[in-house]
């Protein structure tokens, strides 16, 4: 056999293509168009402060180098970033070409994220290559408008040290917490969160609760439909962990989910269901008093037959105001490609600098196991967590009716009347939802 | 029997021991934050007065992506061309309440008054809409705008008062010799009132640099101030405390400098346009 | 130049200032409550609604009305508490002497100290688990360690009522230094010599030539309490639930995170009015005092 150079790149190319995915008819990977038509442009890209992004944008000078367009990366912190993403549309200057938001954020602004179908379609790319639940969380009123790259399940973690059997059923966490109050006195059993400071986040696990139980936020006409029997049963089994049960940690009523991680991770409590990433956190030193070998994994408990969890993602999107959109999709099918996602999950450094992330949100690396391998299985844990999962609802207004949510679900932890303030938040969010012409 | 004398004694020890416990509230919380400052994360969850200080959030903050550096910069320009802007403005308009009758000077006041007075939430979103056509968005010189309007009413109330207090008698000799109304402010009124702009001119600094709402809503990347640095370091992980004590360190050591400087003087300015 | 022209050239820079930047953003806001402004629909600002807001504000929105008694409640109480330790300090801390000047200049501190940066560190101390005070406080008062000081609605709104009468005591107790020091001692004395208890004089000598400076004192506590924001972002952000959800975060909330420019800008409105109307007696009662 003739080993001619143009056999051997040939062969590398179509191994990664094969890699990457449905191979087209161009001769670069990932789908990017060759001939570098966009060389010179610079792409300003709007994101979130997270090690996950910071070792892709330690890894983008091979798009540079694939076709000649630069990107600038702008890290804005957690906290700042909705006020940010609502100013760039407001301002509707395209001031970033991309930009990255957590998934709540997008109906409000979906009106100048751009539509991603038609382009998808072209170049072969299906949102099927996700889990379900973080596909939907990148659309919108059925169209896609942006990729998943960093997305979450849950998983409920537990001091291995002090528990056998991680809970299978949220009873069992109930029992499990009695047996630890009379074993171990000085740790509380179960870190909730219950507090409302306009995050949201005690409806985390609450809808793990409600969507077991067979009822959902709203119903198909988009009316609230949490004040069903199935859902305030629901709702008052998930208070009653604290209420009735008394197997929370007592501060759970003033924990915002960074609180109750934290009390886990100073061994103040035995069992938190949170978010798989905040594992890498868990075991490091710097921010935790507990090691490797104390710290357990496992999918959420079931409530009822079934265990329904709630996933959450930062997808990225091109911006409609933008005046490089062809170039961001360039960007965008390479950012998103499956191999350089695994790297970013398997590889501690990036050109020196220590990267550390377990985020995937291909299916394909999911369930890798050289993935799997480098982070302790807990993709797979994740995984398995996401085969029943859903995401919060997808409506502009919905930050406004979470909140409703939000501050029933604190009040009733408080020891307010569950039924009371749930139909309460139910006839509220109604005439919210009537007023902004919804239903 | 408790003589006069020990009765007396007696009460100016409590009267100590209050004036003690005071400050002790007073001063403590700020200690404590300075404390954290030094504190690795894991330790500031423990209640822990003695630990391993560390000198590494200090330069965690002024790297990316907090870079308090460059918003230190942009505090300090915002601050000091606001109330170089400021004060000569203010002063005008002072001396002309102080020393004259003019129609419709309550209403004009009122008018000075009213940006203070209004909450800034009320105006920021037309600024945000304002600045956005204008291309002030993100912009050094749009912050100086908006405190400018924040730093008016507190510089023409101050430096009147000040002005109230100088007798009149000096100017009024002046502008019977025959020097112009003009010379009479030059020569006589500014060197007498200097300590009062002074005091106007570090009062409204210490305003333009503690600015939040204006600043979280009309900047994003390069005019960021100090404050905003605050509300950066709540992370996707959570509040990182020590880091957000660092940065407050940061940012109320040039204040406290700059307010001991003032303490004199503040005071007597603060209370001079009311006290009669 | 005559002294007619000129004053009013001397006051025109800083009205023309404020006119440019506060006046005409007031007009601008105005006008955007008339409108539905959503951020989240295209063509901001949409259609004409005219007082539908304003409505939909008084009627429907009982969140509007839980803002506006956690404001008003809030204003009473830390204007009331403020003045009267202000007070207490003040008379303690006016005698002079080495001891009480340098703790004077020690209060000129907390001043510098931003209400953003108070409502973190407040919530930083008040945390359940490694907060100081709950610590501390939860050791000196029995069955005060269970509190969940910042959960429980009651609670919280303490904590920011002890925030923000932190942060402004000091502020305030110069003040009020400097106004007893301007009342002249020969008052005082003579009643002394009198015979009068220190408690008579103080209430019917130092007390009402104090008025002046008390006023000035509780009007400006009021308007700033009316204006709470940076505390209550950084230490509550409203919560729980809307327990500690002044006018201003209420507003703040619908215009940034609810996305509903129109409707904020018309709550915002409804608080002009009466910041204008202290606005004027204080205005008035500066000019009387000539």
């Amino acid at each position: 056999m003739n080993f001619t150079r143009r056999t051997v790149l040939a062969s590398a190319l179509s191994s990664a293509v094969a890699f990457a995915g449905p191979s087209t008819a161009q001769e670069l990977p990932y789908g990017l168009q060759d001939g570098k038509p966009y060389d010179g442009t610079t792409l300003n890209i709007l994101s979130v402060v997270t090690p996950q992004f910071d070792g892709l944008k330690l890894r983008d000078a091979e798009f540079t180098e694939l076709t000649g367009i630069d990107t600038e990366w702008t890290f804005i912190p957690f906290g700042s970033l909705q006020e940010k993403l609502t100013a760039e549309g407001v301002a509707a200057s395209g001031q970033y070409d991309l930009v990255n938001y957590l998934d709540s954020w997008g109906p409000p602004n979906a009106h100048w994220l751009k539509s991603i179908d038609e382009l998808m379609a072209a170049d072969d790319i299906s949102m099927d290559r996700y889990p379900p639940a973080f596909a939907k969380s990148a659309q919108y009123e059925g169209e896609t408008k942006g990729f998943p790259l960093r997305a979450h399940a849950q998983l409920m973690f537990y001091r291995k040290d002090l528990i056998d059997t991680p809970p299978a059923t949220w009873e069992e966490v109930v029992s499990i917490g009695k047996a630890l109050q009379e074993s171990n006195p000085d740790i509380a059993p179960l870190a909730l969160y219950f507090n409302n400071d306009g995050n949201r986040q005690n409806l985390f696990v609450w809808l793990n609760f409600l969507w077991a139980a067979g009822a959902d936020v709203f119903d198909d006409e988009g009316k609230p439909a949490w004040g069903s029997d199935a859902g305030l049963k629901a709702t008052e089994d998930y208070i009653a962990l604290h209420t009735e049960h008394g197997v929370t940690n007592e501060a759970s009523l003033s924990f915002v989910e960074q609180d109750a991680r934290q009390s886990f991770m100073q061994g103040k409590s035995a069992m938190i269901p949170v978010w798989w990433w905040a594992y890498s956190s868990m075991i490091n030193p710097e921010q935790s008093t507990l090691t490797e070998d104390q710290v357990g994994f496992a999918g959420m408990p079931a409530y009822g037959d079934e265990a329904v969890t709630y996933a959450i993602s930062m997808p990225f999107s091109i911006s409609t105001y933008s005046e490089n959109q062809d170039a961001a999709w360039e960007f965008l099918k390479w950012l998103s490609n499956p191999e350089l996602e695994k790297r970013n999950a398997t590889e501690r450094e990036v050109g020196g600098e220590s990267i550390v992330n377990n985020v995937v949100t291909h299916v394909a690396n999911l369930t890798d196991d050289e993935v799997n391998a480098a982070n302790a299985g807990i993709q797979k844990a994740a995984y398995d967590s996401l085969a029943n999962s859903d995401i919060m609802p997808q409506i502009p207004e919905w930050p406004e009716v979470g909140d409703l949510l939000s501050s029933a679900i604190a009040e009733a932890a408080a020891g307010g009347d569950v039924r009371e303030l749930m139909t309460e938040a139910a006839e509220q969010a109604t005439k919210v939802l009537k007023r902004a012409g919804r239903i | 029997m408790i003589t006069g004398r020990t009765r007396r004694r007696l009460l100016e020890t409590c009267q100590v021991i209050a004036i003690l416990a005071f400050i002790a509230i007073m001063l403590v919380p700020i200690l404590w934050i300075a404390l954290a400052a030094f504190k690795e994360h894991v330790d500031v969850y423990q209640l822990k007065l003695v630990f391993e200080p560390t000198l590494e959030n200090f330069s965690r903050v002024f790297a990316e992506p907090y870079d308090l550096g460059t918003k230190l910069f942009n505090s300090t320009i915002v601050a000091a061309v606001t109330v170089v802007i400021a004060i000569p403005i203010a002063t005008a308009a002072a001396y002309a309440f102080s020393r004259f009758r003019l129609r419709g000077q309550t209403l004009l006041l009122v008018i000075i008054l009213a940006t203070q007075f209004v909450p800034a939430v009320v105006i920021v979103l037309p600024f945000f809409l304002m600045f956005r056509d204008l291309g002030l968005l993100d912009t050094l010189t749009g912050l100086v705008i908006v405190n400018l309007a924040i730093v008016m009413p507190f510089a023409v109330w101050m430096i009147k008062g000040f002005i109230d207090g100088i007798p009149i008698d000096t100017e009024e000799a002046a502008l019977v010799d025959g020097s112009s109304r003009l010379q009479v402010i030059r020569n006589i009124v500014l060197p007498m009132a200097a300590p009062g702009l002074v005091t106007a001119g570090i009062f409204c600094f210490i305003i333009a640099w503690n600015e939040f709402l204006f600043a979280l809503i009309l900047t994003s990347k390069k005019a960021v101030t100090l404050p905003i640095g605050l509300a950066l370091f709540k992370a996707e992980e959570g509040d990182l405390w020590n880091l957000m004590a660092a940065a407050g360190i940061i940012i109320m050591v040039p204040m406290f400098i700059l307010a001991l400087l003032i303490r004199r003087h503040f005071v007597q300015g603060m209370t001079m346009g009311a006290v009669r | 130049m005559r002294d007619r022209t000129l004053k009013y050239l001397l006051v025109a820079p800083a009205v023309l200032v404020v006119g440019a930047t506060a006046v005409w953003p007031l007009y601008e806001s105005l006008r955007l409550s008339m409108h539905a402004g959503r951020l989240s629909r295209p063509d901001f600002p949409q259609v004409f609604v005219g007082a539908d807001q304003y409505t939909w504000a008084f009627f429907e929105q009982p969140a509007f009305w839980n803002s506006v008694w956690v404001t008003a409640s809030f204003t009473l109480v830390t204007v009331a508490l403020t003045t009267l330790l202000a007070l207490c300090f003040a008379l303690l801390l006016a005698r002079g002497g080495r001891f009480r000047s340098g703790v004077q200049s020690l209060l000129i501190l907390p001043f510098a100290m931003s209400p953003a940066l108070i409502g973190v560190s407040f919530r930083f101390m008040f945390n359940p688990e490694f907060g100081l005070f709950d610590a501390f406080l939860g050791r000196l008062i029995p069955g005060a360690e269970n509190i969940n000081w910042l959960s429980d609605p009651t609670m919280a709104f303490w904590v920011v009522v002890i925030a923000d009468v932190w942060g402004w005591i000091p502020f305030l107790t110069l003040v009020l230094i400097g106004g007893l020091a301007s009342i002249p001692q020969e008052t005082q004395e003579a009643a002394q010599v009198d015979g009068a208890p220190a408690w008579k004089v103080f209430r019917d000598v130092t007390l009402p030539q104090l008025l002046p400076v008390l006023a000035v004192v509780v009007i400006l506590k009021a308007i700033f309490s009316l204006k709470t924001f940076d505390l209550v972002f950084m230490l509550t952000n409203g919560g729980p639930g809307n327990a500690t959800q002044t006018l201003s975060h209420y507003v703040y909330f619908n215009g940034f995170k609810y996305a509903e420019f129109g409707y904020a800008s018309a709550v915002a409105w409804l608080m002009v009015i009466p910041m204008m109307v202290l606005t004027y007696f204080y205005a008035r009662f500066v000019f009387d005092r000539e």
